[in-house]
C-alpha cells in the first residue's frame, strides 16, 4: 500500500509541475501557478468597501471593470505594510459561482517567473493542528530558497469577501442575485 | 452534453422572436382577415420555425407549424377569409409553440433534452382541431400565387375557364396552364405573359421582405466590455486634454479626438437601448385575451413604439404593465351594455404610449372606462384602515392611496385581477427602476397612469461627496436637501445617537463613515482578523462630530441625515456592478469610475436606511 500512496503523491506533484510566479510577503517567497495569473499591475489607490473583513482592501478600476482587491499580508495574519513603490497587485482568476472572476492581491513585491520541476517539490510538512495548511499546495526548493506554493482557490473565494451577517441577510433584489446564500454558509 | 446545444439555444431565441412577430401579425390579420399581405406576414415566421424545427427534428413543433402553415396557404391561395375561430386557434398555436420552445430551452440550458419524437397530447389535440379547420385538404408546398388566379384577377378570363383548363391539363397532361389557355383560345398570349411577369414579381417581393431589418446578434458581455473600454477611453482622453499643450496643431488634434470620443460614447450607450415595440405588442395581445375572457370589447392604440429604452428597463417593465392593463380591462373598461347605456362607444379604448419628455421616458397607460371617484377611493382607504381620522387629505394624497399595500377597489375578486396584490407592487417595481408612477382619474371618463423613467439604467445623476478620505455618490433622486446645521439644531440623545431638528421634524443623524464602518486608514491598521464594523458604543457618541455638512436622504417616508466632510459636486456617472464577490452589500448599489480613474461607491438610500435600522436602532 505505501508504494501506491507514494505513486499517487508523485502523480499529484507531477501535475503541479510548471511555471510559477513568485512574489514576497514579509521576506518569504511565495509561488502562484502562472496559468492563474492574469496580469500584474503597480499599486494604485484602492477604494475601501464597507462590511468587509479587514483583509479586503476594496475595489480598483481595471480598464473599466471594477475588481476586488485583497491584502495577502492581512489575509495571512501578518502586519499591515503601507504601499511602497515595490508593492504590486497580482490580478488572478479566482473560482466564482459561475466561471472565474478576476481578483487583485496586494503583495510586497513580485520577483520572477520560474519553472519548478517535480524533483524540486515537496509535500507540505505537517505543522500540527494549530496551523492551517489547506491553502499551501506544496513547497519547493529552488536555488537554495524555499518557496511556498499557494493554492489560490483555497486562499481566496468569492464568498469570503463579505462579513458573515451580510451573507445571511441578502436583501430582496428581485433579480437573479438572491437565493443561493442559504446553502453557502461557509466556514 | 447535448449535441448542437448552442445551435438549439440559438434556434430558441430566434424562434421566440418570430413568435413575438407572429402575435402582432395575427392581430393585424384579425383586423383584416381578407388581406393577403397580412396572411403572408403570419405565414413567413411559421414557415421559418417549421424549417428550423425540421432541422432539429422537433416533431411536435414541426407538426403544429405544418398544419398552421397549410391553413394559411389555403387561405391565401384560395382567397378564403379566415374565420375568427380559426384565428383564435392560430393564437393558441403561437402560445403552445412558445411553451414548447420554452421547455426545450430550459432543458438544453440544464443539459438534458428529453426526446422530441413524441407529440404531447395537448399538441396533438390542437393539431387535429387545426386539421379539421383546414378541411383535411392537402396543399401544394410552394407558396406562390397560381397563374390562373392572376389571370382571373386581371379580368382576362373567367374562373370557369381556369377550372376547365385545369381539368384539361390534368386529363391530357397538356403542359403548363398558360399554354393550355392560349391553345384553347381562352386567353390572349400577351395576357398570359403579363400574368407570368406579375407572378414573378410577387415571388421576388416575398423573398425580399424578410431582409428588411438588418442586424447582427452581439452578446451582452461583448457590449458591456465595449462600454467599459469606451468609458476608459473617455477618462484617458480627459487626462490628455487637461495636460498643458503649447503646440497648436497638437491641441487641435486633441480637440478632434475629444469630439470623436464623445460621439463614440453616445453611440455605445445607445447600443444598450431597444425599442419598446415588442413589449407593447405583447401587451396588445394580453389585452385581447383578457378582454375576451371578461366579455368586453377593447381597442388598443399603441403610440411611440419606436421609443428606445434600456434593455433592463424593458424587462422589468413587463410585470407592472401586465398588471395595469389587466386592471384597465377588468375594472376600468365597462361591459358593452354598460357603455352603451352611458352613451359611449361599445368598444372601449386603451392607449399605451411611450415618449421622451424632459430627459425622461414617459410611459402612459390610459383607458376611457368608468374611472374612479375620489370618494370611492377614500372610503375604501378608510375601510382598509389607511386613513388617519380627522386629517384633511388633498386630492393627490387621496389618489395616492391606491399605491398603498393591500388596497384594491375591485368589488369582486375575479380570476383576472383584484387579488389585493396591486398597485403597491407596481409602484415598487417602478421604483426599482428609479422611476415614479402617478395616477389621475375621473369618474365616468377613465383613468390615466403616468410612469416616468430615467433615460437609461446605465447612467445615474449623482452628488459626489467626500467622507473620511473616500468619495461616495448619492443618487440625486434620493437627496432631499443638504445643509450646514446650526449647533442648536442637533440634539444628542443619551445613548441613542444624534437627531437633527429641522423645521418641525426630527431626523436621525449619523456620520456616513461611521454607518459604513470605515475610516479607512485607521481600519486597515487595526490589524488582521478584526471585524470592521464599529459598534455604536456609548462613549463613541460623544466623540462624534456635531458640525459639518449634512445630506438628508429620503426613502419613501423615511429620512436620515448623514454627516459628510465635503460636497464635491453634481455628476453623471456610469453605474457598474461591484461583481459577485460583493453581492449582498447593504447600502451600496454599485461603483462608478470617477474622473481620475478611481472607483467611487454609489450609495443606495433604501439599503442605507435598512442597515441603519438594523444596526443602530433598538439596540
Amino acid at each position: 500500500m505505501p508504494e501506491a500512496l507514494l505513486e499517487k503523491n508523485n502523480q499529484t506533484l507531477a501535475a503541479r509541475e510548471g511555471k510559477y510566479l513568485t512574489f514576497t510577503l514579509a521576506n518569504q517567497e511565495y509561488g502562484l501557478e502562472i496559468v492563474k495569473v492574469k496580469e500584474i499591475i503597480g499599486a494604485m489607490e484602492v477604494t475601501a468597501v464597507p462590511q468587509t473583513p479587514a483583509y479586503v482592501e476594496g475595489v480598483i478600476n481595471l480598464r473599466g471593470k471594477i475588481i476586488p482587491v485583497v491584502n495577502l499580508r492581512l489575509k495571512f495574519g501578518m502586519e499591515f505594510l503601507e504601499h511602497t513603490d515595490r508593492t504590486c497587485i497580482i490580478v488572478a482568476e479566482i473560482k466564482g459561482r459561475s466561471g472565474s472572476i478576476p481578483m487583485g492581491m496586494v503583495v510586497d513585491s513580485v520577483s520572477e517567473v520560474i519553472p519548478i520541476r517535480r524533483e524540486e517539490m515537496e509535500e507540505t510538512p505537517n505543522f500540527g493542528v494549530k496551523l492551517d495548511t489547506e491553502y499551501i499546495m506544496g513547497m519547493a526548493k529552488v536555488k537554495g530558497k524555499v518557496i511556498i506554493l499557494l493554492d489560490i482557490d483555497q486562499v481566496l473565494n468569492v464568498d469570503g469577501l463579505l462579513l458573515m451577517e451580510n451573507l445571511k441577510s441578502e436583501p430582496d433584489k428581485g433579480e437573479d442575485a438572491g437565493g443561493d446564500y442559504a446553502e453557502e454558509e461557509e466556514q | 452534453m447535448i449535441e448542437d446545444a448552442d445551435l438549439i439555444l440559438e434556434f430558441c431565441t430566434e424562434a421566440k422572436e418570430h413568435l413575438d412577430n407572429l402575435d402582432l401579425a395575427l392581430l393585424s390579420l384579425e383586423e383584416k382577415p381578407e388581406d393577403k399581405e397580412a396572411i403572408n406576414a403570419v405565414f413567413r415566421p411559421i414557415h421559418t420555425i417549421k424549417g428550423m424545427a425540421g432541422f432539429f427534428n422537433f416533431v411536435a413543433i414541426g407538426k403544429l407549424t405544418h398544419v398552421a402553415e397549410s391553413i394559411l396557404v389555403s387561405a391565401r391561395d384560395k382567397g378564403i377569409v379566415l374565420r375568427p375561430v380559426v384565428i383564435d386557434m392560430l393564437f393558441e398555436t403561437v402560445d403552445v409553440l412558445r411553451k414548447l420552445i420554452d421547455i426545450i430551452q430550459s432543458e438544453v440550458s440544464g443539459g438534458v433534452l428529453s426526446s422530441q419524437d413524441e407529440v404531447p397530447p395537448e399538441v396533438a389535440r390542437l393539431v387535429s382541431r387545426l386539421e379539421l379547420a383546414s378541411g383535411n385538404e392537402g396543399f401544394g408546398e410552394e407558396g406562390e400565387k397560381k397563374l390562373g388566379e392572376i389571370l382571373v384577377e386581371q379580368g382576362a378570363i373567367g374562373e370557369e375557364d381556369v377550372e376547365e383548363a385545369l381539368r384539361k391539363q390534368a386529363e391530357e397532361d397538356a403542359g403548363k396552364i398558360g399554354e393550355v389557355l392560349i391553345r384553347s383560345g381562352k386567353a390572349k398570349p400577351q395576357d398570359v405573359a403579363k400574368a407570368i411577369r406579375e407572378q414573378k414579381n410577387l415571388k421576388a417581393g416575398e423573398s425580399r421582405k424578410p431582409k428588411a431589418e438588418e442586424g447582427i446578434r452581439v452578446s451582452v458581455e461583448k457590449l458591456d466590455s465595449l462600454v467599459d473600454l469606451v468609458g476608459e477611453l473617455v477618462i484617458a482622453q480627459i487626462q490628455v486634454a487637461s495636460s498643458e499643450v503649447h503646440d497648436q496643431k497638437l491641441s487641435k488634434n486633441i480637440a478632434q479626438l475629444s469630439k470623436i470620443t464623445r460621439e463614440l460614447q453616445n453611440l455605445t450607450m445607445s447600443m444598450h437601448m431597444l425599442p419598446i415595440r415588442p413589449l407593447f405588442q405583447r401587451m396588445e395581445r394580453l389585452v385581447r385575451d383578457v378582454s375576451r375572457k371578461a366579455g368586453k370589447l377593447v381597442r388598443v392604440t399603441l403610440r411611440g413604439e419606436e421609443t428606445e429604452l434600456d434593455r433592463q428597463v424593458i424587462d422589468t417593465l413587463a410585470d407592472p404593465l401586465v398588471h395595469m392593463l389587466r386592471n384597465a380591462v377588468d375594472h376600468g373598461i365597462e361591459s358593452p351594455e354598460e357603455r352603451e347605456a352611458c352613451g359611449k362607444d361599445k368598444t372601449g379604448n386603451i392607449y399605451l404610449e411611450a415618449r421622451h419628455e424632459a430627459g425622461n421616458i414617459v410611459i402612459e397607460v390610459r383607458d376611457d372606462g368608468r374611472g374612479l371617484s375620489e370618494k370611492k377611493i377614500f372610503d375604501k382607504a378608510r375601510q382598509r384602515g389607511l386613513v388617519v381620522e380627522g386629517k384633511e387629505y388633498s386630492r393627490d394624497e387621496i389618489l395616492n392611496f391606491i399605491f398603498q399595500p393591500g388596497f384594491s377597489t375591485a368589488e369582486k375578486i375575479t380570476d383576472i385581477s383584484g387579488r389585493g396584490v396591486g398597485m403597491d407592487v407596481v409602484k415598487k417595481k417602478i421604483g426599482s427602476l428609479r422611476g415614479v408612477i402617478s395616477m389621475d382619474t375621473k369618474e365616468g371618463e377613465g383613468t390615466r397612469f403616468n410612469i416616468r423613467l430615467p433615460l437609461t439604467m446605465a447612467i445615474i445623476d449623482g452628488m459626489l461627496v467626500q467622507s473620511a478620505g473616500e468619495r461616495y455618490i448619492f443618487p440625486t433622486y434620493c437627496i432631499e436637501e443638504s445643509l450646514k446645521p446650526q449647533k442648536e439644531q442637533i440634539v444628542i440623545c443619551h445613548n441613542r445617537g444624534k437627531v437633527l431638528h429641522l423645521r418641525d421634524s426630527i431626523i436621525p443623524l449619523i456620520d456616513l463613515d461611521r454607518l459604513l464602518g470605515m475610516s479607512t486608514s485607521a481600519r486597515r491598521r487595526k490589524g488582521p482578523f478584526e471585524d470592521s464594523i464599529d459598534e455604536c458604543s456609548e462613549d463613541s457618541i460623544g466623540s462624534e462630530r456635531a458640525e459639518g455638512l449634512v445630506m438628508i436622504i429620503r426613502d419613501g417616508s423615511n429620512r436620515i441625515g448623514f454627516f459628510v466632510d465635503n460636497l464635491i459636486g453634481q455628476q453623471q456617472v456610469v453605474i457598474k456592478s461591484l461583481g459577485e464577490a460583493f453581492q449582498g452589500l447593504q447600502g451600496v448599489s454599485g461603483g462608478a469610475i470617477l474622473a481620475d480613474g478611481r472607483v467611487g461607491l454609489i450609495l443606495d438610500a433604501h439599503g442605507l436606511l435598512e442597515y441603519y435600522s438594523t444596526h443602530y436602532q433598538g439596540g
